[in-house]
């Protein structure tokens, strides 16, 4: 593939200088980045490995779960078991924190104790039978496993357009940006050698008319 | 410290305010809270049921690109199980970020 030249640059010896101190800049730009990009390839199977297994945790876990509720909706009634859960409510935070991994920002998620005991869910036990006690421990639990594996998806996430933004930024400088520089210095440094020759011909032209004449 | 709400069907909305989020949206009103639930900067954790979530994936992706830092969207099976997806989502991931398919 031919790469073109800047267009529009005069073959000077400014122009020169400027542009091979340019090339090596954008040369070493490109090997930065290059590494970066590799340590965060890295990072990024490191973490997709914990993915896959954090969801299927999820995933079983909320099996059982719906699987407890279905039975003790059958057992009490599927109302019933609507209002009680009206009474467990509570106030659930998560607590924010931002690692950062290269430049990017991840998210480092941190929650109280989510799994509760029997007694501190706010309904009676009258009413109710050990089926509708698992199936809320079971989600409890879930929901411990799903913020976790919210944490991870958006780490995932995050570091895979940080990947994505770096790789593209190191094929452009890679196949376009470095070779137009480089083109361009070597039609400069061309051009000037040819300059330089035409005008050696040209003095020893000169010089060989007026010896003739002298 | 931010909260974590559920949108999903009733059995979902059943189950996750046993655990104790109060939280709760009908997925049959999705396009009205959604929005607003992305945009509340209180909301740290949205929980969609996967299946809620595969019949607007438009309008959730619409939402994501819009709101900066806005919460993390988890996508979790429903009571009929994990759902079968054409794509694997992380399998996508991998394929972009690394170019190649990795099992």
């Amino acid at each position: 593939m031919a790469t073109d030249i800047i267009e529009g640059v005069k073959p000077t010896r400014m122009e020169l200088l400027k542009l091979s101190h340019r090339e090596s800049l954008a040369d070493k730009g490109r090997k930065l980045l290059k590494e970066k990009r590799d340590a965060l390839i890295a990072e990024f199977l490191e973490v997709v490995k914990d993915v896959r297994s954090a969801r299927k945790d999820v995933e079983s876990k909320l099996r059982t779960a719906y699987h407890d509720l279905f039975i003790a909706q059958a057992l009490i009634g599927t109302r019933t078991v609507g209002e009680i859960s009206g009474a467990c409510s509570r106030e659930i935070k998560v607590e924010f924190a931002i690692k950062n991994i290269m430049g990017v920002k991840v998210p480092i998620l941190s929650m109280e104790k989510i799994v509760r005991k029997l007694n501190e869910r706010g309904y009676g036990l009258v009413n109710t039978n050990s089926k509708l006690d698992e199936a809320a421990r079971n989600f409890e639990e879930a929901l411990e496993l799903i913020i976790k594996l919210a944490e991870i998806e958006e780490t995932v996430k995050k570091l895979a357009q940080e990947v994505e933004k770096t790789k593209r930024r190191v094929n452009a400088l890679e196949y376009i940006i470095v070779p137009r520089l480089r083109a361009t210095v070597k039609y400069i440094r061309m051009r000037l050698e040819e300059m330089e020759r035409e005008s050696f011909i040209r003095l020893k032209h000169i010089k060989a008319t007026l010896e003739s004449r002298g | 410290m931010r909260k974590i709400v559920v949108i999903g069907d009733s059995d979902m909305i059943t189950g996750f305010r046993l655990a104790g989020i109060d939280g709760v949206y009908p997925e049959k009103e999705l396009t009205g809270s959604l929005k607003g639930i992305m945009s509340d900067e209180s909301v740290g954790i949205v929980l969609i049921g996967e299946k809620t979530a595969e019949k607007n994936r438009e309008m959730i992706l619409e939402i994501n690109k819009r709101v900066k830092d806005g919460p993390i969207i988890v996508e979790i099976p429903d009571k009929t199980g994990p759902a079968v997806r054409e794509t694997d989502p992380i399998k996508e991931l991998i394929r972009r970020a690394v170019g190649v398919e990795i099992e």
